[in-house]
């Protein structure tokens, strides 16, 4: 039986969603050191796993804009992250879970992928 | 002398009956260009020599009898991201300024083959990545009916050389809306075939499963002469008609549907108006217009994005790292946009496509085509980045995107054809979309639409035509 996630608006917690809640687990990352006298010796780095939401990408995406002095990338990230905020919470996604399948094709079928008679 | 023809399919008949030269009508081009360019900046380079040296192997052919078909001696300039053996193609990118092409695009290739003279490259948003024009190395291209406004675009070049009569069609791309848009703005006929139909060998990428190439003129029937051509077939012209026999609509009314969701909400008021008055000029011709709505339309902007913005990203990337000072300020920032997408967020866009695409199919069903505006404002004001419609500010960018943008993403053939005029006599365009595939079915509904607007309306009293307008 498919069941179908109900339609809704994107709503601003899509966007500005605080990236870290409910997410305790904690992975070790090996990163190499600065330090000369450590050469080739990988400090284990304890970071906090985090969901790859819009929030948590913009962050990054704007910290890297800056970083390679592109500050005025800010706000057309921003815009980017309300579009990318919107494809993400269509309604028409795939699911791995199986638990949120589309039904959104003309015609109520599972929507396949590219079709052949568009040559693609 | 008769006078001048002002479309292809006239032209054709006149340089066939040998009533004019086309080293005569290649002068007169170059001359307006020499006249008018200045203020409209609408080309990049001229092929003065080499375009009166082409008009006159096209009139001794035709008088040994010839006659290569309806584009042999006519003068037709091309977007400049198309590629011209020796010559640069420039993109208006300073980025591409040691670039010289060692080769024609396929397109320019088929163009000379039909006899076609080559007058020069035309002005665009640099890179094609942009609507108005504003953003080029070599300065915008300005609207021929008031200079203070853009053309449209990115190939506000090619509309502005087409409408001021500095050629008889231009070759543009369209990745969002690039023909259609400038084609609405500066009151002329814009094709965007099917996609894949026409080759892009040559061309200079913007997002190459969005790009498709197509034509700028001066009526459907012309448009249809330059896509048979491009796709290879060049049958005779027919002299009664001036075109191939089968852009006829056949007289059975038209069936059209409106997309009025999405597409019709977020109009200029004029344009709204002068959409309105072009759908009742058709009820009026027989047609039968019906409504429809296209259900995820509200997600193609978001699908466009992605796509357009990751897979020019790829094509620039190592341009942005090498040379990031010799793009324009805001084309560059465009394209490093794209470099923070997400591939799981392209694919996503991807699978919207699709969606977009059988939606699409599926509101034409039953139906000749779609009918809705081309561009929801008139030609706007150059410099000015946002538009009042409706009590909000709505930035001209997406504004001018949004009723094109659908048709790359589904990939369905596209025309926009003048349909009414503003009360400052700036050109309102409607467009017709049909089935996937069948670009010559498109092209014989488009005629009878354009047929149901030749007898006077608003457009053709205030705006006086392309090549006759100020």
């Amino acid at each position: 039986m498919r069941r179908l996630r109900a339609m809704r608006k994107v709503q601003s917690e899509d966007v500005d969603a605080s990236a870290d809640q409910g997410t305790n687990g904690v992975v070790a990352v090996a990163r190499w050191t600065d330090r000369r006298h450590d050469l080739c010796m990988p400090h284990l780095v304890r970071v906090r796993c985090t969901a790859m939401t819009v929030k948590a990408w913009l962050e990054m995406a704007i910290h890297d804009a800056e970083r390679r002095g592109l500050p005025e990338l800010k706000p057309l990230l921003e815009a980017l992250a309300k579009a990318t905020s919107a494809l993400r919470t269509a309604e028409w996604n795939a699911d791995a879970t199986g638990e949120f399948a589309s039904d959104a094709e003309p015609g109520g079928s599972r929507m396949p992928g590219p079709g052949p008679e568009h040559g693609r | 002398m008769a006078a001048e023809p002002q479309t292809i399919g006239e032209l054709s008949r006149a340089l066939k009956a040998r009533q004019t030269t086309a080293e005569a009508i290649v002068d007169a081009c170059l001359g307006r260009i020499a006249e008018r360019n200045p203020t409209l900046n609408a080309f990049i380079t001229v092929f003065d020599d080499d375009a009166r040296e082409q008009a006159r192997d096209a009139d001794r052919e035709i008088a040994a009898g010839r006659h290569r078909g309806p584009l042999h001696g006519v003068p037709i300039s091309l977007k400049d991201l198309f590629d011209v053996r020796g010559a640069v193609t420039t993109a208006a990118s300073r980025v591409r300024q040691a670039h010289v092409a060692d080769r024609d695009a396929t397109a320019v290739a088929m163009l000379r083959q039909a006899g076609a003279v080559i007058v020069g490259k035309t002005n665009l948003h640099e890179f094609a990545l942009g609507t108005t024009n504003e953003e080029s190395a070599f300065g915008p291209a300005r609207h021929p009916l008031d200079p203070s406004r853009s053309p449209g675009g990115s190939s506000g070049g090619s509309a502005a050389a087409v409408a001021d009569g500095m050629c008889y069609a231009s070759i543009g791309s369209d990745t969002g809306g690039s023909i259609r848009i400038p084609a609405a703005a500066c009151g002329l006929v814009g094709l965007k075939p099917t996609y894949g139909e026409l080759s892009t060998d040559g061309v200079v990428p913007l997002s190459p499963t969005l790009d498709h190439i197509g034509p700028i003129c001066r009526s459907v029937e012309d448009a249809a002469m330059i896509y048979d051509t491009l796709r290879g077939d060049r049958r005779p012209l027919d002299v009664a008609r001036g075109g191939p026999a089968d852009t006829a609509h056949d007289s059975r009314p038209l069936r059209l549907a409106i997309p009025r969701h999405h597409f019709l909400a977020t109009l200029d008021a004029q344009v709204a108006a002068g959409f309105e008055t072009a759908c009742e000029r058709l009820r009026e011709s027989g047609a039968t217009l019906t409504d429809v709505s296209v259900p995820h339309a509200g997600d193609i902007a978001a699908i466009y994005l992605h796509i357009v913005l990751s897979e020019a990203a790829a094509y620039h990337a190592t341009a942005l790292e090498r040379r990031p000072e010799d793009y324009t300020p805001n084309v560059r920032m465009r394209l490093e946009m794209g470099r923070y997408i997400l591939g799981e967020d392209y694919a996503r866009a991807l699978r919207g496509r699709e969606l977009i695409r059988r939606e699409v199919d599926a509101v034409l069903e039953g139906v000749d085509g779609l009918f809705l505006p081309a561009l929801a404002i008139p030609a706007p004001k150059i410099g000015v980045p946002t538009v009042r419609i409706g009590g909000a500010e709505e930035p001209v960018r997406n504004i001018m995107l949004r009723c094109t943008q659908a048709f790359n993403v589904s990939g369905h053939p596209a025309v926009a054809l003048p349909c009414g005029a503003t009360i400052e006599g700036l050109p309102i365009g409607a467009q017709v979309v049909g089935a996937y595939g069948d670009t010559t079915g498109l092209l014989g509904v488009a005629a009878a639409v354009e047929a149901a607007f030749t007898a006077p309306v608003a457009a053709t009293e205030t705006y006086r035509g392309p090549g006759r307008s100020r």
